[in-house]
Formats: C-alpha cells, sequence, structure tokens
C-alpha cells in the first residue's frame, strides 16, 4: 500500500515538517539537535 | 548566518533511515534522504504561492517525479532541475524495499535574488532567465546525469561529522559547491545539445570500478587502453563516459588524483621526492618534477 502525503514545499524545513506530522507517532523531530547526526 | 535543522528518523512500521533538512541564508535549503522504506511513499507538493527552484540528484533506487502532463523517472547518478508551473501540482515517488538516497537543493529565487543582485548583468542568458524567474512562474524541467565529483561532494555533506557553526559552514559550502558545478555543467549543456548522451547503468558501474582502480592504483603507469580493457569498455566509450561524468579525460583525471596524492605525501610524509615520484607511479624525472610543482602550486 503507497502512503500519500501531501506538504507546503515553500521551505524545506516545512517538507520535513509535514513529512513528520503526517507520519504521526512514526517519527522522531527535532531542532537542531539530537537527530540531526551527521553521520546517521 | 541563520540555519534551521530538522530530521525525521524513519522507525519501524515505515522502514529503517532518515529525511533531514537544512536552511541557510538567501533562501537556499537542502534535504538529504538515505532511507529503506517499508512501504511505497507519494509525496504531493501542495500549490504555494512560493514556487522553489529544486535541484534533485538521485544516489541510488530511481525516484519518479509526476506532474500534471509529465513523468521523469531518475535512476543513480541522474538529476532533475525543476520548477512546475505555480497551478501545477507535483508528487514525488519513492519506492518501498529498494535504497532511497537523494539530496534535493530547493532555492527561492525571491529571497535569493539578493544574492544575484550583483552578477545580473553578467549572468548567462540561461542563469538570469532561470533565476530571474522569481516566483517561479515559468516550467521549467532539466534532467541530467550529474558528474560524479558532484557525487562525491554529496557523499561528503552525508558523512560529515562537524557540529553546530562549523557543521553549518561546510553544509553551506559543499551546497554552494554542488550548485556551482551543476550550474556549470547545466549552461555548457545549453550550448552543445549534441553531447547530451546518455550512460548506460551498466557503464557507469564500469566506469565507476575505472575509478577505483585508477585510486587503488596510483603507484602504477596505466594506459588508458589498458584501464579500458580491465574494466570491459572500449577506450572511447571509458573517454566519453569520463567527460560527461567528470567533465575531464580518462588521463587528466589520473594526473590529478596523481598530484593530490602527491601533496597529501609532501605534507604529510616523510619520505623524500623520490619516493613520492614512485608512490604516483612516476619514474620519468622530468614528468616527477613538473607533478610535483604543481601539487605545490
Amino acid at each position: 500500500m503507497t502512503k500519500k502525503i501531501s506538504v507546503i514545499h515553500d521551505e524545506v524545513k516545512n517538507i520535513v515538517l509535514s513529512l513528520a506530522a503526517e507520519l504521526k507517532a512514526d517519527h522522531d523531530i527535532d531542532n537542531n539537535q539530537t537527530c540531526f547526526d551527521f553521520p546517521r | 548566518m541563520t540555519t534551521t535543522k530538522r530530521a525525521l528518523i524513519f522507525r519501524d512500521d515505515y522502514g529503517d533511515g532518515y529525511f533531514k533538512s537544512i536552511t541557510f541564508d538567501f533562501g537556499v535549503g537542502i534535504i538529504i534522504a538515505d532511507c529503506l522504506l517499508k512501504k511505497d511513499l507519494c509525496i504531493e507538493f501542495t500549490k504555494e504561492k512560493i514556487n522553489p527552484l529544486k535541484l534533485l540528484f538521485n544516489l541510488n533506487a530511481p525516484i519518479t517525479l509526476l506532474g500534471s502532463d509529465i513523468e521523469h523517472r531518475l535512476t543513480r547518478l541522474e538529476s532533475l532541475m525543476f520548477s512546475p508551473a505555480t497551478s501545477e501540482s507535483q508528487t514525488l515517488k519513492f519506492t518501498k524495499d529498494k535504497p532511497t538516497t537523494f539530496l534535493c537543493i530547493h532555492i527561492n529565487r525571491k529571497v535569493f535574488e539578493e544574492k544575484l543582485e550583483q552578477f545580473i548583468g553578467d549572468m548567462s542568458v540561461d542563469l538570469e532567465t532561470l533565476f530571474r524567474d522569481l516566483n517561479g512562474i515559468n516550467k521549467f524541467y532539466y534532467k541530467s546525469f550529474y558528474t560524479l565529483e558532484i557525487s562525491e561532494l554529496i557523499e561528503e555533506i552525508k558523512s560529515c561529522d562537524l557540529s553546530d557553526f562549523m557543521q553549518s559552514v561546510f553544509l553551506e559550502g559543499k551546497t554552494y559547491e554542488i550548485l556551482t558545478l551543476f550550474l556549470q555543467q547545466f549552461t555548457e549543456k545549453r550550448n552543445e545539445p549534441d553531447d547530451l548522451k546518455l550512460l548506460r547503468k551498466s557503464t557507469i558501474t564500469k566506469i565507476e570500478a575505472a575509478v577505483d582502480i585508477i585510486k587503488k592504483e596510483l603507484d602504477i603507469r596505466i594506459s588508458v587502453n589498458a584501464l579500458a580493457k580491465r574494466v570491459g569498455l572500449n577506450r572511447n566509450t571509458l573517454q566519453a563516459g569520463f567527460k560527461q561524468l567528470f567533465s575531464t579525460s580518462v588521463n587528466e583525471y589520473m594526473r590529478d588524483h596523481k598530484i593530490e596524492r602527491a601533496k597529501v605525501l609532501l605534507e604529510n610524509s616523510d619520505l623524500n621526492i623520490t619516493e613520492i615520484t614512485y608512490k604516483i607511479g612516476i619514474n620519468s624525472e622530468a614528468i616527477s618534477q613538473n607533478y610535483l610543482k604543481n601539487a605545490t602550486d
């Protein structure tokens, strides 16, 4: 089954935020810190 | 410098991996993704007043972009620079159980204009047309293979282990480096339409094998013919592939790597000049002096 998500694409951060909101509990969303760890 | 970072980490239900974004100044931002999804995923971009210019670089399994009257399927090492008409919806399709890896650079041209303003008079017509469309009114698609040099820069972004200020500066620098290389390629190819020859996936794999040989066997002198034979390509295909993927010839690529290696050895080892020239596969004094001159310039 395909998961379809609509996102606002004015800024890249909003794309990731929209994706995160649509996927609800199945994600971590973080600003600037722990999740943004290059390399993974 | 203002940067905002966001990360979405996929967990069990949706797969494994991440989508990460970082915004820089002047309306520029990137999304970098590396994941294995358990479900097919379609991302539809809603219609907004702002219609950013996007440069999508695919590093792995095919990604499809669907518009109202277009369909672009990007395979590995293919890129798409696009900006659909403002009234047009667009959907990116990612396939489950296949590795999804891409970099997407977004440019809000209205904000980016401030950075470009002083250069407008000197820009090529192609670039000016592209960047002066501040609201993204005109539909635009440009699909091409990107160079392995860009591929290496994307890998540097993915493997960056810096943090905070240093990370932001590094990522912004690499993003602009990729943008510059890509736009150079774009303007050159626009002027040479006959050069748009597609490379087959098997050819790309063989060219990558040739690159691997060049890097691992720098101490051995190898001719273009011998290299082509080892990877199972003819000389002309190998040369054309290097031209397309690296914007350089095989010999120039070898020379550049030998110079880079010589630089590293000069700076970081106790080897003398003769030993270094052997390490980079040069045993002619005249040639080695030329290489070392380049390495120290």
